[in-house]
């Protein structure tokens, strides 16, 4: 009897062994990994340089730091380096648009939390104000080895939020930075700024977004060669001009060149624009408006059910024609948008009235939300579209 | 007039560096989740079989070597590769582990995967052995370390040595804590139901070591 109890008790330990085995690997699996396009031209050096230096084994916490202009690729390389990098630490987390989400009141509360609930896998306590974040970021994460992206920091308190000490994480810890500052980089022990591709890379990465080939056919090289020239090596405009120009005949991109000559060479926003005018039809403009106000980071379900209500036919098409364009992201089925697409978008129904933020079609935030029902002097349909959008 | 064959030259060239660019390779088509490393005679039937179902059930790709035939002194290649492009590999330490010197240099390989810049996960296990004795070789693996002294060189038995001591080292699992676990659980299971459940739910909880 009591040979038969032992056997029993041992397969079943084996089992549930096993089955606590799988747990630890399943979790361990779980894809850390981040979008990156296929397509990156002149990263290589730049990403295999980061790579190198935060991959070496040492018991420091190492910064990184990347900088740049807006559209230069400092996120992309982030993530290409984040990818390579994840699956060696004990926790990592990458924190988008950093700037953006602090806007909001009380807005590094959400990214603390982010961060604690991406290293410890679990939900973190309740955070009622930032240095309370700040002492529960100290104190649990400080043995952890891990890895974290700070992605677009614009300010030195964004930052300290986060990670105000190299001893708020454990040893062997590494942390990059991606910011359009370089003086909120002090405290880096290395310093990477991204510099315009070259005109070969340029040519290279706008002829595939353009011609899905890696360089522009015969007749199309004069063309390819002046849009590069106005894009200036920035590889988000080579990429959303490309993307524009795809399928339209040489009388379409000389219309399209004529407008972008037009437009003085610091202005990207006025070049990106140029994009968006070319959207055929106020509906699939409307969506884009849509989600550069409300949805970025949203999921595709939500965002096409939302659209759907709001244009009265399946926006699925629409949506596709988006990302075909580069004006959006889909991955994992969450629907992205770079900050400088998303900008303009802002802008454009901005200007609509500039003074008078009743007046626009969108209002997307909690200050211009504030005043304009304090002013009391927006139309009903007005407001209605707004806050419907922001309830659904 | 001139531009245009230089045009031509520098998209051909970066046409052959797209193809495939480094930084957004991913890891290759087919690569495995997990890669399996286990003495055969010890566990290929029992232990070890029983955990590659279930890793295959849960829908992780999963590599073990099917092959009993006795190697030669290199891995041979597609084991070497799997070992590579393997996310995690789950060495299953048992009894027997050190008596084989393939299993050694497999271990090593899979440290060198884990050292070098792909930040490969390595996970032991402890089936019936006590991490310590992986770590310092002693017990069963000290017997076999006797006759690898007499049979190989120096300089190999000490790259094994040092393994063992990396891989002991590591977080892992280990059966016997789950054993006595349940141990426990069978003696209270006699005095009441309740309590057991309560030791149940303890043991599951705390079975994980942490070196």
């Amino acid at each position: 009897m009591e040979s038969i109890y032992l056997v029993l008790s041992s397969s079943r330990h084996e089992a549930e062994f096993i089955k606590e085995i799988i747990k630890d690997v399943l979790n361990k699996l779980d894809p850390k990994y981040l979008y990156v396009p296929e397509h990156l031209v002149g990263m290589d050096r730049l990403a295999h340089n980061i790579f190198d230096f935060l991959s070496t084994a040492t018991d420091d916490v190492r910064i990184v730091g990347i900088h740049g202009m807006p559209g230069i690729g400092k996120t992309t390389i982030a993530k290409v380096v984040f990818n390579q990098l994840c699956y060696g630490f004990e926790g990592s987390c990458f924190l988008s648009n950093i700037n953006e989400t602090s806007k909001q009141l009380n807005g590094l509360v959400p990214l603390q939390k982010q961060l604690l609930q991406d290293i410890l896998k679990q939900d973190a306590a309740n955070i009622n104000c930032d240095d309370r974040g700040k002492v529960l970021i100290k104190e649990r994460l400080r043995r952890k080895r891990v890895l974290v992206v700070a992605d677009d920091v614009a300010r030195q308190d964004q930052l300290n939020a986060l990670m105000g000490e190299r001893s708020w994480f454990g040893p062997g810890s590494r942390v990059i930075i991606t910011t359009r500052d370089s003086s909120v980089l002090l405290k880096a022990d290395q310093t990477y700024q991204i510099k315009e591709l070259k005109q070969d890379e340029s040519l290279q990465l706008f002829s595939w977004h353009a011609l899905r080939d890696t360089k522009p056919a015969e007749d199309y090289i004069e063309l390819s060669k002046d849009v590069v020239d106005y894009c200036g090596g920035l590889p988000l405009a080579l990429e959303v001009m490309g993307a524009c120009l795809s399928g339209k005949n040489r009388d379409g991109w000389k219309s399209v060149i004529d407008k972008l000559r037009r437009i003085p060479n610091h202005d990207i926003q006025g070049k990106l624009r140029i994009s968006f005018d070319a959207l055929e039809g106020e509906e699939l403009q409307n969506a884009f408006l849509d989600i550069a106000c409300f949805f970025i980071d949203r999921k595709k379900e939500y965002v096409a059910k939302v659209l759907g209500a709001r244009c009265g036919y399946n926006p699925e098409v629409d949506l596709e024609t988006l990302r075909e364009r580069s004006l959006i992201k889909v991955f994992q089925g969450m629907v992205t948008m770079h900050d400088l697409l998303r900008d303009m978008g802002r802008e454009v129904v901005r200007e609509s009235s500039p003074k008078e933020p009743g007046k626009r079609t969108r209002i997307w935030n909690q200050e211009d939300a504030w005043h304009v029902l304090q002013q009391k002097k927006v139309r009903a349909q007005c407001i209605h579209e707004s806050i419907v959008i922001r309830i659904f | 007039m001139q531009l245009l064959p230089l045009l031509i030259d520098c998209a051909l060239i970066s046409a052959a560096a797209m193809t495939e660019p480094e930084s957004s390779r991913s890891r290759p088509e087919g690569a495995y989740d997990v890669f399996l490393s286990f003495r055969g005679e010890d566990t290929r039937k029992t232990f070890t079989d029983h955990l590659y179902t279930a890793l295959v059930q849960a829908g992780i790709h999963t590599f073990r070597d099917d092959d009993e035939l006795p190697r030669g002194e290199e891995i041979p290649d597609h084991l070497l590769r799997a070992t590579q492009e393997s996310k995690i590999s789950i060495v299953v330490f048992s009894k027997g582990y050190a008596s084989s010197r393939w299993c050694l240099n497999e271990l090593v390989e899979i440290l060198k995967c884990k050292n070098r810049k792909t930040g490969q996960i390595v996970l032991p296990i402890f089936y019936h052995i006590d991490p310590s004795d992986v770590r310092k070789q002693n017990g069963s693996f000290a017997e076999a370390f006797v006759k690898h002294e007499e049979r190989f060189e120096e300089k190999l038995v000490k790259e094994w040595r040092k393994a063992l001591e990396e891989a002991g080292n590591l977080s892992g699992w280990n059966l016997n804590d789950m054993a006595n676990g349940y141990a426990f659980f069978s003696l209270r299971f006699t005095c009441t139901h309740l309590w057991s459940q309560y030791t149940l739910h303890f043991s599951m909880t705390n079975n994980k070591i942490l070196n």
